[in-house]
């Protein structure tokens, strides 16, 4: 492997790292807050970028794409909050609620696929890049100025969220749901409203995640199934109700993913990972960060 | 303020079609404490999780500080003072002591004195102190039970109700316990006593109620009535306790 095809291969290891990150950690976050596994959350990421492009074709596309997305993070807020009521909530209290919110949330996913195509029609669509340009480092390494902001932007976010959750006493609020609703109910937390943030925050993480897949490769209503897939092993892999183990497996995952596509090609590379998800499993249980002897409430 | 804080009429709860409480009605006075003790299953803690606003009621009516409540949210209910204890809390297993103790100070009302309080459950309970970074599935039972007494009190309560906090807890540590609840006494907060330890009961509070089968069947005054232990559970178990050796 010369050093160059290395850096390549190193690189598109960390963009697809950072996406799968933001992808994965709205999963985490939905999974350890409400205790479902939603499945409309890939399809948010094609909701983010074509939300993205259609505020882009209404202000203008003079203005750089930075405002469109802004305004996008305020509706994926708003529809993660209107997904949450339609299709958890009723639910609640229903001791089948993990299986019934599988199907609804799949109901959800066909519904939003099907909807992105009967408002955005089937044709490709791509967002401009976030910075035009390309980066040189040394000659040793280029890439485009837009993978470079995803690169960098993306952990920043994710520091963000771990600040939020850790040190904010909203954030707190909201971990205190997901490890004791009882508890949390009688310290005073709105437990409703938890839900709908949490499920408002994950949307507008995947959201993100679309927009800046948006402006790397083409556009279709399709295009959250497999990075969704791809988010579900990091997160089972990474422990599940852990965020920092989440980020922590999505880069693996990310690097991981690049260099059995550069080794093997596109063809087996997602078999084999799930190979190796399933190995790790057979061994550690709780997914590699997790903690060996989670305490359920 | 009135003097009346919490008024309970008539309450009828239970789960589903399973009828718990059967009409339960008592009345407290800003200041005071009273005791609930009787048979576990008979509808103690239905009784306050109805009234902390966590299971609905199917009847009756409860006002706190002259505001009916009986429909209010949980969180509402926080929010205006009224904080209950739960049994058996485990919290929040992967939160630090002082995480939890932030978090008792989630209502508003309670935010700005969220320094005074935390010194206030420090110097209350010492021993939280060393363990403030400690995660909540590492501490000990006494530990997990002095950390849901500081937790409530981080909420400024105008009126606790503490359910069943000796549970499960060591004699030496029950008695650890006594000197914090009535330190909490002696700072004007109203308390409700859950207990099935009559002895605990007796050495905290002055008026005693017996919750039978869903129902008050008993109240004693120990101010107004002499009554002996003896009595009081002679009344507990229907039959006169002798110890025959």
């Amino acid at each position: 492997m010369s050093l160059d095809a290395f850096t390549s291969v190193l690189l598109s290891g960390l963009v697809l790292s950072s996406l799968y990150a933001l992808l994965a950690s709205g999963l985490s976050l939905v999974w350890t807050t409400l205790g479902i596994f939603n499945f409309a959350h890939g399809v948010l990421m094609a909701v983010g970028a074509y939300v993205t492009w259609q505020i882009s074709q209404s202000i203008g596309e003079t203005y750089w794409i930075g405002y469109s997305i802004a305004l996008m993070i305020v509706v994926m807020v708003m529809l993660g909050a209107v997904l949450e009521y339609v299709l958890i909530r009723p639910f609640y209290g229903n001791k089948n609620i993990v299986l019934v919110t599988v199907m609804t949330t799949l109901a959800g996913l066909t519904f939003l696929e099907n909807g992105i195509q009967a408002v955005w029609g089937p044709r490709l669509k791509q967002l401009p890049p976030l910075i035009d340009g390309n980066i040189s480092i040394h000659g040793l390494l280029t890439l485009s100025a837009h993978e470079a902001v995803i690169i960098v932007v993306s952990p920043l976010i994710l520091i963000g969220l771990y600040y939020f959750l850790n040190y904010s006493i909203i954030g707190k609020s909201i971990r205190a749901v997901g490890q004791n609703q009882k508890a949390a109910k009688l310290m005073g937390i709105n437990v409703s409203r938890s839900f709908i943030l949490t499920f408002g925050l994950a949307a507008a993480l995947t959201g993100i995640a679309g927009a800046f897949y948006g402006g790397l490769r083409l556009m279709n209503p399709t295009m959250g199934s497999e990075p969704l897939v791809k988010a579900l092993i990091v997160v089972i892999f990474g422990g599940l109700g852990n965020i920092s183990g989440t980020i922590a497996a999505a880069y693996l995952i990310g690097f991981l993913e690049a260099f059995l596509i550069y080794f093997i090609g596109l063809y087996w590379t997602p078999s084999l990972l799930f190979l190796f998800m399933i190995f790790v499993l057979i061994f550690r249980h709780e997914g590699l960060f997790g903690e060996s002897a989670r305490t359920t409430t | 303020m009135t003097e009346e804080l919490l008024r309970v009429e008539g309450l009828e709860a239970g789960y589903g079609a399973y009828k718990v409480l059967h009409g339960v009605s008592f009345d407290l006075s800003n200041g005071q404490n009273i005791g609930f003790f009787g048979p576990n299953g008979h509808g103690k803690t239905t009784l306050f999780e109805t009234i902390s606003g966590l299971i609905r009621q199917t009847a009756g009516k409860i006002i706190f500080d002259g505001t009916d409540i009986t429909n209010a949210s949980s969180d509402a209910i926080v929010e205006m003072g009224l904080v209950h204890v739960a049994q058996g809390n485990t919290l929040f297993p992967d939160m630090t002591v002082m995480e939890v103790l932030q978090l008792g100070a989630f209502p508003k009302r309670s935010r700005q004195k969220l320094r005074s309080n935390l010194d206030r459950a420090f110097s209350i309970f010492p021993r939280l102190t060393a363990r403030r970074s400690s995660k909540c599935k590492t501490l000990s039972g006494g530990e997990r039970q002095m950390l849901n007494l500081a937790t409530g009190l981080m909420a400024c309560p105008r009126l606790l109700i503490l359910d069943e906090p000796t549970l499960g807890l060591s004699p030496r540590l029950k008695e650890e316990l006594v000197r914090p609840i009535s330190d909490i006494e002696n700072s004007g907060v109203s308390l409700i006593l859950v207990e099935q330890d009559l002895e605990f009961l007796l050495l905290l509070v002055q008026r005693l109620l017996l919750l039978n089968h869903g129902r008050i069947t008993k109240r004693i005054d120990r101010q107004s009535e002499q009554v002996s232990h003896q009595e009081i559970m002679e009344e507990y178990f229907g039959v006169a306790v002798t110890h025959e050796s």
